[in-house]
Parts: C-alpha cells; structure tokens; sequence
C-alpha cells in the first residue's frame, strides 16, 4: 500500500519563522514510510515571499514524491485567478490551497468563491485550512462548498481543536466536503466521520514537518480499520481526487 | 525502562455531562497496554454537578492503586464554597492538590475568581493543573496574568498552553514558559511537533511532562508524540515520567 498524505508543508520563507526545505520534508516521509504527499509552502502568492516560485522549484526536484498545491491570496482578484490557472495549465501544481488566517479572506466570499470554481474547471481539488481561527470555521466554509458545488473541497485538520463536529455535520449536508485527520488530536471522531460520511470522504494528512507524521498515522493505526477502508483513508481517496490512479 | 507517568487523565466516578464512561478499572487497562505506571487523575465532569461527592468518589476509587495520584475537580464560582472543597478535598480526602477547568466551568482563569484558590495551593505547597490552551478563557497570556499574580503555585499546564492549529500561539506558550519558573507544561495534542522540543529547549525536561488526556485523547497517539520527538534519551525519559514524579514529590506516585 503507497500511503499518500493529504497535507504537508516545505517552504524556507521568513513567515511564521518557520524553516522547513524540502529535503526536511522528504527526510519525515522517508522515516515514516509515507510515498507522497501533498505539498503547500506557508507563505501565499502573490506576496513578497515568491512562494510560487519555491513550490514548483522543491516540486521539480522532488516531482515523484511532492505533489504541489498552490497556496493563493484571493484578495488579488484577476491577477491571482490568471496566476492559478498557468500554474495548473502550465506547470506542475496539482491543486489550490487557501489559508484564510494568512490573508484575512473570508472563504465564502467572492474573491476565494472565483477561485475556488476556476480550480473546480481545472479538475483539481481544493484545500482549504479549518480550525478555530476567524474565518475558518467549517460552517464558512461549506457556505463556500455550497457555492462552488463542483469543487471538491478537503477541510484541512477537519475542524481543528474545537469544531470538528460541526466539520462532520457539514460534510454530511455538502457532498463535495472531504474531511482531512492532521492536527486534530481526536481519533474517536475520525472514526465517527468515517461512520457518518463515509470512508470515501476521509483523508489521511499529516501537516509535516509541523505535524509528526508517525503521530499522525498512529492516530489511524489505532482505529484498526478494515484493509479495504485503510487504504482509502491512508491514500486511496486523495489518489483518486487528485486522478493519480483509477478511481477506487 | 524508567516508569512512565501520565500528567493529565480524567476518569468518571459516576455519569458524567458529557456522556462519557471512563472508570479506574478502564484506566488500570489503557496504563497495562500503553506501558504506563501512574497517573495523575481527576473526575470528568458529575452530571449531577457535584463536584465535592466527585471528589470524594475520586479518592476512594483510586486509592489501593499504586502509581495513581487524585486532584480535586473545584469549580471557582462556588466561591467560599470552593475554597471550602479543595481543603476538604486535601485534608479528609487525600487528594493532592486541585483541577480547573476554565473552559467547561465558564471562567477566564486570570479572574479574580481563582486567587483565593491558588493562594491556598501555594500555602499547602500543593499543586493545581490547569485545562489550558482554550480560546478566550485559558490563553497563554492569561495565564500568565495569574502566574505572576501567584509566583509561589506550582502550576501545570494542559495542552503546552496552546491550542491553535494555525500555530499562531506558540510564541505565547513559548513567552509564557520563559517568563515564569513555576509553570509546568503537558503536552497532550499539542500543535506542532517541534514545539515540544523547543519548549525543553527553553526551559529544560524537568518542565514538560507527558499527557494523554485519556479518554478525551487516545494515549498511544499522545505518547507518540513523545518518542518520536528529537529528544535525548535523558530528556526523554523526563518528559515521559521523571519530571512529573519530581514535581509531585517522588512518593506521591510509588
């Protein structure tokens, strides 16, 4: 089985002080025994940080392990919609991330919902981080997966510390709702959400190197899923959004 | 093996709020099967609000269990009534010190509210852990108001102090732990993995212990956490049980 993780980070920009190369990341997935992964940098583009530019360099040197997301500022309107739509026409960025505390854009808004549908056209999912923070809340964001119905929407650490069940409430009203475990400690409600949407829907991430990836997949070890249900959540499912391999 | 200890378990001693089952013999179980030798326990929250027959509950369920130390469950808007519990709670019961909640209790912990109870923690040289890290009533920077309010309450700190998945609370939990000598951290679902390294870092193994915050967290995840940080053997080893039984007092826990 190739696990797959949903949610990781490289960058080397000054934000968040945060130093993460991607060869810290490719050493995690390494000691974790994880094939590929999903990769965001922390810093948004458009931006003084030249984030596009980093993600598709560690991409490039990385293209079999590293599947990048393009993580963009909508408050940039047509200029950011035309960067994300070459960086997935032209290059090699697979999906879009949105991270609202970084730019202060409310999710379901106008900018971020534009966004969301052009990545909706290009075929590649979107994610978008969730958590307790303003503007992040599921709630907010399934408005915007109710606006932009053909958009599959993965809620990063699906609710976070504290709304986690209204993260499995949403994703039972809006199908294009899928729901990813990094950082949300509670392994009983990755088991509820498994019971409550379906296997299908759940996502294995880890949000490394921020998140340890061994802790990450612990929290799904101890759930003793069927085989079949393991797999999906482990990599299957991010497999198939992300049109890796035949649908599952 | 050096014995491991958990800073931060909750068990129910009858029904609790929040529906959840979680009795001693339940522990006794988990602790064999993670490998654990002691706890450091309080009651979930009574359904029936009565934390003083929770209390007493607590203690004559644990006692006759080696490795297992109790602490009061006080809710600060009882006020006199409060006080009255916690010295009850020490004095006839056993337990060793007190628990707040702030988050299920409804109180920000920098309240006046709480002094009367850490003074007397700080007299009797006991110790209060506090569920800490929740929005608005338990930030890190809250409490560090108390903790400068009482330098002499040897005060341990659930979650690292934050709990915020932007990691935007770190530098809070870090400026918290640097600026006071008296705070303890447990490290139960904490964000980010190296945090806990740069929190030993910063304030030495002796300060940090590991917390599975069982049952409301699964205790192989959360020691997880532990090992597979970049720690030294001795930092380690620390984190997973010295340093608690050191903050307790090394018999409390044997």
């Amino acid at each position: 089985m190739e696990i797959i993780d949903a949610h990781a980070h490289a960058d080397e920009a000054e934000a968040f002080g945060w130093y993460d190369p991607p060869e810290k990341l490719i050493r995690f997935m390494d000691e974790a025994g994880i094939a590929k992964a999903v990769m965001t940098t922390y810093a948004d583009e458009p931006g003084p940080e030249a984030a596009l530019e980093r993600l598709l360099d560690y991409a490039a040197r990385y293209s079999n392990r590293l599947i990048p997301f393009a993580r963009m500022d909508p408050r940039y309107g047509d200029r950011v919609l035309k960067l994300f739509r070459d960086a997935v026409l032209h290059y090699s960025v697979r999906g879009l991330k949105l991270h609202p505390v970084s730019n202060i854009t409310h999710p379901f808004g106008d900018a971020s919902v534009r966004l969301i549908r052009l990545a909706s056209e290009l075929g590649v999912p979107v994610l978008i981080h969730s958590g307790d923070q303003t503007m992040c809340e599921p709630w907010q964001i399934a408005e915007a997966a109710r606006l932009a119905p053909d958009a599959a929407i993965i809620m990063g650490h699906m609710g976070g510390f504290f709304h986690v069940p209204e993260a499995i409430r949403a994703a039972e009203v809006y199908p294009n709702i899928y729901l990813e475990t990094s950082a949300m400690p509670y392994t009983r409600l990755i088991r509820e959400a498994i019971s409550r949407i379906g296997v299908r829907r759940v996502l294995f991430g880890s949000d490394q190197p921020a998140g340890h990836p061994k802790v990450e997949l612990k929290k799904i070890e101890v759930l003793k899923l069927p085989p079949r249900d393991n797999e999906l959540v482990l990599g299957g499912n991010i497999a198939r959004l992300l049109g890796l391999k035949k649908a599952a | 093996m050096k014995k491991r200890f958990d800073a931060y378990v909750q068990i129910s001693v009858g029904p609790t709020l929040h529906g959840i089952a979680f009795t001693m013999d339940d522990l006794a179980q988990a602790m064999e099967r993670a490998d654990l030798d002691g706890a450091l326990v309080s009651c979930l929250k009574p359904s029936n609000y009565d934390f003083d027959a929770a209390n007493k509950t607590l203690a004559r369920e644990i006692s006759g269990h080696p490795g297992i130390a109790g602490l009061a469950r006080i809710d600060p808007w009882q006020r006199e009534e409060a006080l009255k519990a916690v010295r009850r709670a020490v004095e006839e019961y056993g337990l060793v010190g007190l628990h707040l909640n702030p988050w299920e209790e409804n109180y920000a912990v920098s309240d006046p509210l709480v002094d009367p109870l850490l003074r007397y923690v700080a007299e009797q040289d006991l110790v209060v852990r506090i569920a800490a890290g929740y929005p608005v009533v338990s930030h890190a920077l809250q409490i560090l108001e108390l903790a400068q309010r009482h330098p002499a309450a040897r005060t341990l700190l659930t979650h690292g102090a934050q709990l915020d998945n932007s990691g935007l609370s770190i530098r809070d939990a870090l400026l918290l732990a640097k600026r006071t000598t008296h705070t303890y951290f447990e490290t139960s679902g904490v964000y980010r993995r190296d945090f806990i390294e740069d929190l030993v870092a910063s304030i030495g193994a002796k300060r940090v212990f590991f917390g599975s915050n069982a049952p409301i967290l699964e205790i192989e995840p959360e020691l997880e956490r532990i090992l597979a940080a970049h720690l030294s053997l001795q930092e380690r080893d620390a984190v997973l049980g010295g340093s608690l039984a050191e903050y307790l007092g090394w018999t409390v826990l044997m």
